[in-house]
């Protein structure tokens, strides 16, 4: 498990050309992620780089095009287009709920380019050969959904019908509310058909939510431990395990784990019960780096007691869900 | 490793507007019952029940992880809110069954503590969390109230942060943290050299060993540096009264109802010839059923109106409608006592301002009242009056009257005057005062032995009438 060659790292290297591309999408792209950090996490100095910072708010403008899209029944002329995103982007620079689960993504995203492009794990095989038709067909769901995920961010793409009932709800009401400021008279229309697109939105369809069922289906406590399947796909599964073993958000435990202080990400680790030697394997895996790892080696973690853990971890979990309606 | 244990069998359940389990599947139901809810009453799994609230909020399908408590275990469930025109609709996968001794439900003793934990969490307006030895591992004091640094607080016993002004005295200070948990429970607590004041709420956390482990402790601002905090309400008092009603509806007017109904069915001989003591006995027993639930109405509204920070709603009301209402309702009542209701006359108005509902269960009260100790052949009278920037309602009777010393005593709670076995239970004129006073007006005696008495609600004027 921590003999695997040539691991990918987060491709550092390629910060400038990523910006470069986020800077074709938008100029307004590097002011974005400036703010993302300067909004939300102006105490924790989380870690975020500039190529970081250009995809989330690439992210914010490709789902305000996609918002204003549904919404606009006829196409839109290209100049007017980007106006338009442009507009929605500024509006939502300091809309914390929505950056901060575009922050999550992109460093699950992170994790998933460090990971070797290894074939499916026996694990994810088990699970799509399952006889369980239900526990078969959440598997290659996940498997399908991880892809377009992939393919999404790398491409500074968010699908709108990936985001959480509550953000999709924001992000309509508040195009909706862009659109018809110039046009009053047609606010009504713009919030009917806003209506029929909430009404046939399907949060199960969801690739989170596809993983967090799958995670409470299938989880136990074995399973929890084994990390040694994690793969591209099984990074973000391994993700939701922690986050319905630990009742921690899912995005706070992305968040948790992107500070540049790893205390926080070990304690919550060391909460769901891995040994101090596993956690430090586990960063291995993710190539997060812990510059106090000799002060904090394994014997520190291992003399960490777990309730004290889960009691600390426990006051994270109620600031969990925070997605605004 | 891979062993999928899960039942994935979708288990469904109906709830109306209110949040109140209208159909559910057998193991649904009986998750909702071993928490303390009952048949039509408020889902009692607060996790469920919040989710469905968000999803009619948003009007939209929302499908989430949600941990839920079902007698002794905590399960992870997969749950999907639909939210419909009159309620919202639940599908779940991912149910344990725990009697048949899954092991992936997390089955502790701390179950029940957890569900405690679960329900307190919603109301609390902050949290800490102590270790075995009452030492602070997390601190969350609420919105608007300083932050401490860290330091100050990681670790350290909580007695040396906070004050208790209600066990001072009572034990050795210094040694608090040594005392049982229990102590603190219900207690009010001090941030010193801060005027702030919580209530707390102190639940242990155990992993199956005797003594905790740590303890979880709520919060409840009772007062702020400036002022006593209006505290943030759970629920409005509209749905307390449906939550208390409801739960106490089904688990005490059911049965009591059922008792009734058995008793009036044999007391009549509706069944078959019976002996007359026999049938004597039970019509006593449908009697005393019949003052038990009245009982029981009482304390349920005494429930409600005695809660801090009742409020009615602010209703244009018409009086002269509502007293025709009340005497209508009670009509038939008053005929068994050739008892006359001189209600005002149709075209007679008097606007004023508080809850419909409220105001006419005042008016039956005092009409009850007037009619069960006003002499048979006599006269009751609802007039309309307006004193300034009040409307008044009168109810007078032809009875026995009041002496000043009981004036000031009837609206006492349990307040009897020395009568009994006339069904009263002492509660309503008290209930009746509070509800108009939640409203901005007050109900009043005037009175004097021998000459019957009149009754005053009195509630705002409405000027925009």
């Amino acid at each position: 498990m921590d003999s695997r060659p040539h691991k990918k790292r987060f491709p550092q290297a390629g910060a400038d050309d990523l910006i470069r591309s986020a800077q074709a999408v938008s100029g307004a792209a590097l002011q974005i992620g400036t703010h993302v950090r300067m909004q939300l996490y102006p105490q924790t100095g989380i870690f975020m780089d500039e190529a970081m910072k250009a995809r989330i708010g690439a992210m914010v403008l490709s789902l305000g095009g996609q918002a204003i899209g549904l919404l606009r029944e006829e196409s839109l002329a290209e100049n007017e287009k980007i106006v338009t995103q442009r507009s929605f982007a500024a509006e939502h620079i300091g809309a914390p709920s929505l950056l901060r689960y575009l922050f999550a993504r992109t460093t699950e995203w992170s994790y998933i380019q460090g990971m070797e492009q290894s074939e499916l794990s026996p694990d994810l095989q088990r699970r799509i050969e399952s006889q369980d038709g239900e526990i078969s067909k959440t598997a290659m769901s996940a498997l399908i959904a991880q892809s377009r995920f992939v393919t999404s961010v790398q491409n500074y793409h968010y699908p709108l019908a990936e985001l959480p009932a509550e953000l999709v709800y924001t992000v309509m009401q508040d195009t909706v509310r862009y659109l018809s400021r110039d046009t009053i008279a047609a606010k009504k229309e713009y919030k009917k058909r806003a209506k029929n697109i909430l009404a046939d939105f399907d949060e199960n369809a969801n690739r989170l939510s596809g993983q967090m069922k799958h995670a409470v289906m299938t989880f136990d406590e074995a399973e929890l431990g084994d990390f040694a399947t994690l793969n591209n796909v099984g990074v973000s599964q391994f993700f939701a395990a922690i986050a319905i073993h630990t009742s921690v958000n899912l995005d706070q435990i992305y968040i948790l784990s992107a500070m540049p202080d790893r205390t926080a990400f070990a304690t919550l680790l060391r909460a769901a019960g891995y040994g101090g030697g596993e956690i430090l394997k586990l960063f291995e895996l993710l190539t997060l780096t812990w510059h106090d790892f000799e002060e904090y080696g394994a014997a520190q973690l291992d003399g960490l007691d777990i309730n004290v853990a889960q009691a600390i971890v426990s006051a994270w979990a109620d600031d969990g869900e925070s997605y605004p309606s | 490793m891979n062993n999928f244990t899960r039942q994935n069998a979708i288990v469904t359940a109906q709830l109306d507007s209110e949040g109140a389990l209208i159909d559910a599947d057998a193991r649904l139901l009986n998750a909702h019952l071993e928490n303390g809810g009952t048949h039509g009453g408020i889902l009692a799994l607060p996790a469920l029940l919040e989710l469905c609230q968000r999803a009619r909020r948003l009007d939209m399908q929302l499908s989430r992880a949600v941990t839920v408590y079902c007698g002794e275990t905590r399960q992870n469930i997969w749950a999907t809110a639909k939210p419909g025109a009159e309620g919202a609709t639940l599908e779940i996968t991912g149910w344990s069954d725990s009697d048949a001794g899954d092991e992936t439900s997390e089955s502790s003793a701390d179950a029940p503590e957890g569900r405690v934990d679960d329900t307190r969490r919603i109301g609390a307006d902050g949290r800490i969390r102590l270790d075995a030895q009452f030492k602070i591992l997390s601190m969350a004091l609420g919105p608007g109230i300083p932050d401490m640094a860290p330091n100050n607080y990681i670790l350290r016993t909580w007695t040396d942060i906070f004050d208790f002004p209600q066990l001072s005295g009572r034990f050795d200070e210094t040694a608090l943290w040594k005392q049982d948990w229990r102590i603190y429970d219900g207690q009010v607590m001090a941030l010193r050299e801060c005027g702030i004041k919580w209530l707390v709420s102190v639940v242990p956390e155990k992993s199956g060993a005797d003594q905790p482990e740590g303890y979880n402790v709520y919060l409840r601002v009772v007062e702020t540096e400036n002022t006593i905090a209006p505290k943030p309400e759970l629920l409005d008092s509209d749905h307390l009264e449906k939550l208390f009603s409801g739960q106490l509806g089904s688990t005490l007017r059911q049965p009591i109802g059922r008792i009734i109904a058995n008793a009036q069915t044999i007391g009549e001989m509706l069944q078959g010839p019976l002996r007359s003591d026999y049938a004597s006995y039970a019509k006593d027993i449908a009697q005393a059923g019949q003052h038990l639930l009245a009982l029981v109405e009482d304390l349920s509204d005494l429930e409600v109106v005695e809660r801090e920070g009742f409020r009615a709603a602010e209703d244009e009301i018409e009086l002269g409608d509502l007293a025709r209402r009340a005497a209508g309702l009670l009509a038939v009542k008053a005929s068994d006592h050739n008892i006359r209701i001189d209600i005002p006359c149709e075209d007679e108005t008097m606007p004023a301002l508080g809850e419909f509902r409220r105001v006419l269960q005042i008016l039956l009260n005092l009409l009850t009242n007037a009619i069960r100790y006003s002499p048979d052949g006599s006269m009751i009278w609802l007039r309309l009056e307006r004193a300034g920037d009040r409307a008044q309602i009168i109810v007078a009777d032809q009875g026995s009257g009041l002496s000043p010393e009981d004036q000031a005593r009837v609206f006492d709670k349990f307040e009897r005057l020395g009568r009994s076995g006339d069904g009263g239970s002492g509660l309503g004129l008290y209930i009746s005062r509070k509800l108009a006073r939640a409203m901005g007006g007050d109900l009043q005696i005037e009175s004097a032995p021998g000459l019957g008495a009149r009754f005053i609600l009195e509630l705002p004027y409405n000027f925009e009438d």
